[in-house]
């Protein structure tokens, strides 16, 4: 085992195993604790006045609050896989007042570097603490599969994790009951949809981009793998040890190598999923059927827009402008202009999917629709300071592109 | 910059419909006290999953003008508003008074209010005046219900509710009840993108095309304003067919105010409104219930509103029936209540508040009269009455008691005469009675939640099928003229596909009385 890591000696780019010092910590946390010491610290030292972070009601049900009381952090630990909720929508001008720090998976951090990008809040005072994440999953489904699959009640749930691709859950009664996630998604179960193709499973985009995926075996559990990604993520760091919450230390060759693997396994099964999703569909007709045929259940609820992370258009949007009730076209203006508009944006957070109440796969079809823009300009939203194509684009920048006309298939 | 808003987040439930969604509402508290309501999604609740329909998303503007006690129309103390409404109760004669309240309020502030009525002899109307109008052998099957999730598992699902704007978060239900191969038959004026099968009928025509098994479930709802020969032939179809029924309900808590008040006479609204334009009600005591948002002919209940000596609404919401009452006694708004509601589905809920503002004020009506209720006796009283041992958010169903004994039909469904016609087909027949400027349709109101508490929607347009629209002339963005009973409006109009001799409308329109009129068009 290596030496212990000082605080002055962390930098952009390393590579770290981490874990929090007090024991209770990293009994309430996942993987030792080191994103809830972080977080922490990061309250008890003034570095940020709030944390953003989910408050615990049951193991399926949790709500965003804003803390400046530890204790409350320390009572939001642990991994909450049932709890979907994309935390950057909650980060509005009204509630960004001071610095905030908040846990992200990668769908949070991409939100997070959207909104930024639309002067909702400001880079300078948000601290992404980043999370590896495999997917999650829908309290409803959740309920389901115990009774059906696991034959649990699930108000006897103690915790759940997923371990080498299994979902365990852990009753009270002290017992672990696992199953292979495939097993599970075989029955339309496990993970949602849009976390079955997601893109992007380390969020290298945030500050400090932590998880277990390549602790090794014999720490499993016990450490966090944390990558330092920015210079807002060696301050988040070495304020956590420096302040004695945590310890870091440097991993083997081995480990970085593992993490990478996995992380390779995750997205190339990822892949197959969106191809199996998003086969195209080439004839124009038949393209249009497909998408009004989906959209023919809408009850225009606008759910869809306000639960989305990239939306920051408000009450004033273009999307609702342009649409009315009255009108009788065979598919909507507001679904048209939210397709246009989501283009350049959308993260694949699946989060309009969770909410619509005809259950319209949206997610699905405003990823059909966005993903040829992004992979024709290169752009994947949310990783990057980059500018959205559609604001830095100039006429001689599409010459080169074959053809003209959507490629949105 | 710190920000001092203090936050308070309930999870609480939707009072949109009687589905009574699970959602969260985030209170925010400004330092002077003011506070601001946004909506969040509950991914847990198990009735809706975290969904919201267009009325759930809107619950800020419900919320938006908290309500504050006043006498004769100067703003009073809590207090003072109790002790007028006691005076004003004790000067009454006993026999024009009159209780109201629909299913907006806790149970246990339903039992306060039937405490209170009871110490003079009456019953709470709930305006379900349906009740009275079926035999009594059919209440038990009103009050009979099933969960959600049985629907999905039907072998086929004849709705006789639109789940796209009255229940909305019924279609999913219906969605899933179809992929897994239910076949979904749809009754009604509008055709809905979910039918298999669509039929426009009239209710007695039910036992001649509908065909339901013992796998199916017939979906229906009562409300004030429900026929009663078409809930009669739907338990009808019910009982011969052996299937299912889901009778869903408008307010949060209208299947805890109907079992609550079971085995009481109930009058329609329209006979209410008589009682209190005839003078027969001169005291009327309204509970978390707008009398004018839910009577169709506003103009004629402001009347006779007026004939009253005392209009006591007790209400967390402003509207104008708080501007006409004499005695406004204000309440927490909704999700600050403590108490529980019973869902359509049965199933109890709490409301997830820990005030017991509203509840107190009753309770203190009650006491005035000899009646003593605490909260905690109420809540204990309210388990028993449903049947129930402890509290809490999905265990729970309504008690499913068999029908005490053979319906008291008429005629079964399947004896109706053969050769009546649809709707469709009398109403294609009426058309050609009238020149293309001016035709004439029934009008259906599309119940959804914004109508029934009174909140404005986009929807400030009727609907008629196209053939209706170029039988009129009518040009897009245009308007169309509606006469009914000697009053006109003028209003836009919008395509849908719906069927000929129809004109729905989602919000109501200020030339009927009760539904089922007649209306006629022309062209502007």
């Amino acid at each position: 085992m290596s030496e212990l890591k000082v605080a002055a000696d962390i930098k952009v780019g390393d590579k770290l195993l981490g874990w929090a010092a007090s024991e209770d910590v990293r009994s309430r946390g996942a993987s030792g604790g080191l994103v809830t010491a972080v977080l922490a610290a990061a309250l008890e030292t003034g570095l940020v006045d709030r944390v953003l972070v989910l408050k615990k009601v049951s193991e399926f049900e949790a709500y965003p609050v804003f803390t400046s009381d530890v204790q409350e952090v320390l009572e939001s630990a642990g991994s909450m896989h049932s709890v979907p909720v994309n935390l950057a929508r909650y980060l509005k001008p009204e509630t960004c007042s001071g610095k905030t720090a908040l846990p992200a998976k990668p769908c949070d951090a991409r939100a997070v570097v959207e909104r930024v990008k639309r002067n909702v809040m400001s880079s300078e005072d948000t601290y992404v603490i980043g999370l590896n994440c495999g997917g999650t999953m829908h309290p409803e489904k959740v309920r389901k599969m115990l009774e059906t699959i696991y034959r649990l009640d699930p108000e006897e749930i103690a915790g759940e994790e997923i371990v080498k691709g299994k979902l365990v859950f852990f009753t009270k009664d002290g017992k672990e009951h696992a199953v292979p996630i495939d097993d599970l998604e075989a029955e339309d179960l496990g993970r949602r949809d849009s976390c079955r193709y997601c893109q992007v499973k380390i969020p290298t985009n945030a500050d400090l981009a932590c998880g277990n995926w390549g602790v090794p075996g014999d720490l499993a559990e016990k450490v966090t793998f944390v990558e330092v990604m920015t210079e807002k993520g060696v301050e988040l760091l070495r304020n956590t040890v420096s302040a004695g919450f945590a310890e870091v230390m440097q991993p083997d060759g081995k480990s970085i190598s593992a993490r990478e693997k996995v992380n390779k396994v995750m997205l190339g099964m990822s892949e197959k999923r969106k191809t199996e999703v998003f086969a195209p569909i080439e004839n124009g007709k038949e393209r249009f059927e497909y998408f009004r045929k989906e959209l023919e259940n809408c009850i225009h609820c606008g759910a869809c827009k306000a639960v989305c992370p990239v939306c920051t258009c408000g009450e004033d949007s273009k999307c609702t402008a342009y649409f009315s009730l009255a009108d009788s076209h065979k598919m909507s203006l507001f679904h048209m202009v939210r397709f246009l508009h989501l283009s350049d944006s959308c993260i694949g957070c699946g989060q309009c999917e969770d909410v619509c109440p005809a259950e319209i796969p949206l997610t699905r079809l405003y990823q059909r629709f966005a993903v040829p823009v992004q992979k024709e300009y290169r752009y994947l939203p949310g990783m990057s300071d980059r500018t959205p194509p559609f604001f830095a684009l100039k006429l001689e920048d599409n010459e080169d592109k074959e053809g003209g006309g959507c490629t949105c298939r | 910059m710190q920000v001092n808003n203090r936050e308070n987040v309930y999870a609480s439930i939707c009072p949109g419909c009687g589905l009574a969604c699970g959602l969260y509402l985030r209170e925010t508290v400004s330092e002077t006290g003011e506070a601001l309501v946004s909506v969040d999604f509950r991914k847990s609740a198990q009735v809706n999953a975290g969904k919201l329909c267009s009325f759930g998303l809107k619950l800020p503007l419900y919320y938006a003008e908290p309500q504050t006690s006043m006498v004769k129309g100067q703003k009073s103390e809590l207090e003072a508003a109790i002790s007028a409404s006691i005076e004003a109760l004790k000067t009454a004669p006993v026999k024009s008074l009159a209780f109201f309240s629909v299913g907006n309020a806790t149970n246990e502030e339903q039992k306060a209010f039937s405490v209170l009525a009871g110490a003079f002899d009456k019953d709470v109307e709930t305006g379900m005046g349906v009740y009275s109008s079926l035999p009594v052998s059919m209440h038990a099957a009103l009050n009979r219900n099933m969960s959600l999730e049985e629907v999905e598992k039907a072998k086929q699902v004849f709705l006789f509710v639109d789940p796209y704007s009255q229940y909305p978060l019924l279609l999913r239900r219906v969605l899933r009840a179809k992929e897994n191969g239910a076949k979904i038959v749809c009754i009604g004026p509008r055709h809905l993108p979910v039918a298999d099968e669509q039929f426009c009928l009239k209710p007695g025509e039910y036992g001649k095309f509908l065909f339901p098994s013992q796998d199916s479930v017939l979906v229906a709802d009562i409300h004030p304003y429900s026929d009663p020969e078409h809930i009669k032939a739907v338990l009808e179809l019910a009982e011969v067919s052996g299937s299912k029924t889901l009778i869903l309900k408008p307010f949060a808590n209208s299947a805890g105010a109907g079992l609550l008040t079971a085995n009481t006479k109930q009058c329609t609204l329209e006979k209410l409104l008589e009682g209190i334009d005839s003078g027969k009600i001169k005291t009327l005591f309204c509970l978390e219930s707008d009398f004018l948002e839910l009577t169709p002919d506003r103009e004629a209940a402001v009347r006779a509103l007026s004939k009253l000596d005392s209009l006591i609404v007790q209400t967390s919401s402003r509207g104008e029936l708080s501007r006409l009452a004499d005695i406004v006694i204000a309440s927490e708004p909704f999700y600050r209540k403590q108490g529980t509601v019973l869902n359509a589905e049965g199933r109890l809920l709490s409301i997830g508040g820990d005030s017991t503002l509203s509840f107190d004020a009753l309770s203190s009506l009650a006491a005035a009269f000899g009646k003593q209720l605490d909260f905690e006796s109420a809540r204990k009283e309210v388990f028993e009455d449903f049947g129930l041992k402890k509290a809490g958010e999905f265990a729970f169903r309504a008690p499913a008691e068999p029908c005490s004994g053979p319906v008291e039909t008429e005629a079964p469904c399947s004896k109706y005469e053969p050769g009546q016609k649809s709707c469709s087909i009398f109403l294609s027949e009426s058309l050609q009675e009238y020149s293309s400027a001016s035709i004439s349709a029934s009008l259906v109101y599309s119940l959804s939640p914004f109508m029934w508490h009174g909140l404005e929607d986009e929807n400030d347009f009727v609907e008629l099928n196209l053939r209706m629209i170029r039988r009129l002339g009518l040009v897009k963005g245009g308007t169309v003229k509606i006469r009914s009973q000697g009053k006109i409006v003028d209003i836009k109009f919008r395509v849908s596909s719906i069927e000929d001799g129809y004109l729905l409308s989602s919000q109501r329109l200020p030339i009927t009385g009760f539904p089922g009129v007649e209306v006629k068009f022309s062209v502007r």
